[in-house]
């Protein structure tokens, strides 16, 4: 890993089902996610995805990249526009820096349109032993 | 009670001082999976016991955002509470997630026993919205440190 090196991009279609097993799993049963009425009730256009899903893609792009993601130190995402259903996913990203002995990426999360998901997402990254000098 | 929070405004003295309940989460092989599989994840140390052993891990090991699992519970316990919602002054339906941030002291495995501790870090408010910072801290049945979440959230006029 050296700085200017591009995460591999993930790419993930975002279905009804998609939701709704992330509810399961996360536990996040807010009901702004699957059920259109509540969230048009809310004031919101239809059902939004969850937000820690698409963290989750974008931590999932670093360790997919890494492999090890014991060397994953931190996350952190700004939630910039809802996604819909249908909705196909990109997250990107690059090495931007190396600081007190990690590596500092800087990742986004965009739909097909090209409109900001996650707009600011980071992660620091501990160096490979085996084959980063650091 | 709750529907009388409905009409009540967002107080931020009120928000400023609101308390979650102190959560203990004990960690399944069967979450990590379903988990995994939800957010199409097929990193072996996440899935494979075998592959994560030869990295040199006493087991498989949750990916990083798995610690929303537990994180989020302080909050979502309190918001299941009819009665903390219509003290806290927070209409559920106008809440949203505005940024999250994980550090990690260790990796997460299969049988973990964790202690979840949240509390509000501070209340802004910016062009008519209010944001709560609530930060989350992590540690084992040994109390040893795992990790700290910081989530911001947006709460719609």
């Amino acid at each position: 890993m050296i700085v200017g090196d591009r995460v591999p991009e993930l790419h993930r279609r975002i279905d009804l089902s998609t939701l709704v097993r992330y509810a399961g799993a996360s536990g996040d049963f807010n009901p702004i996610h699957y059920d259109g009425a509540y969230a048009e009730a809310a004031g919101l256009d239809g059902v939004i995805g969850h937000g820690m899903l698409a963290m989750a893609l974008v931590s999932e792009a670093v360790t997919d990249w890494v492999q090890d993601s014991r060397r994953v130190q931190s996350v952190s995402a700004r939630f910039t526009r809802p996604y819909r259903v249908g909705d196909v996913l990109t997250v990107s990203g690059a090495v931007v820096g190396a600081r007190d002995g990690a590596y500092e990426l800087s990742l986004k999360c965009v739909n097909q349109d090209d409109v900001e998901i996650i707009g600011s997402a980071s992660a620091t990254v501990l160096p490979d032993e085996r084959s980063d000098d650091g | 009670m709750a529907t009388e929070s409905l009409t009540r405004a967002p107080d931020v003295e009120v928000l400023a001082k609101l308390e979650f309940p102190i959560v203990t989460y004990e960690v399944s092989r069967e979450k990590i999976k379903e988990y995994v599989a939800a957010i199409g994840d097929r990193n072996p140390l996440h899935n494979d016991p075998v592959a994560a052993r030869e990295a040199g891990c006493r087991d498989i090991i949750a990916p990083p955002t798995f610690a929303a699992v537990f994180t989020s519970m302080p909050f979502r316990r309190a918001l299941g509470d009819p009665e903390w919602v219509a003290r806290s002054t927070i209409n559920p339906a106008r809440l949203l997630h505005g940024e999250q941030r994980y550090d990690f002291a260790q990796p997460i495995h299969p049988g973990d026993r964790l202690l979840v501790q949240s509390i509000v870090e501070r209340v802004e408010e910016k062009k008519g919205l209010i944001l709560i910072y609530v930060a989350s801290r992590v540690t084992d049945d040994r109390g040893e440190h795992v990790l700290d979440g910081a989530m911001t959230v947006v709460l719609r006029p």
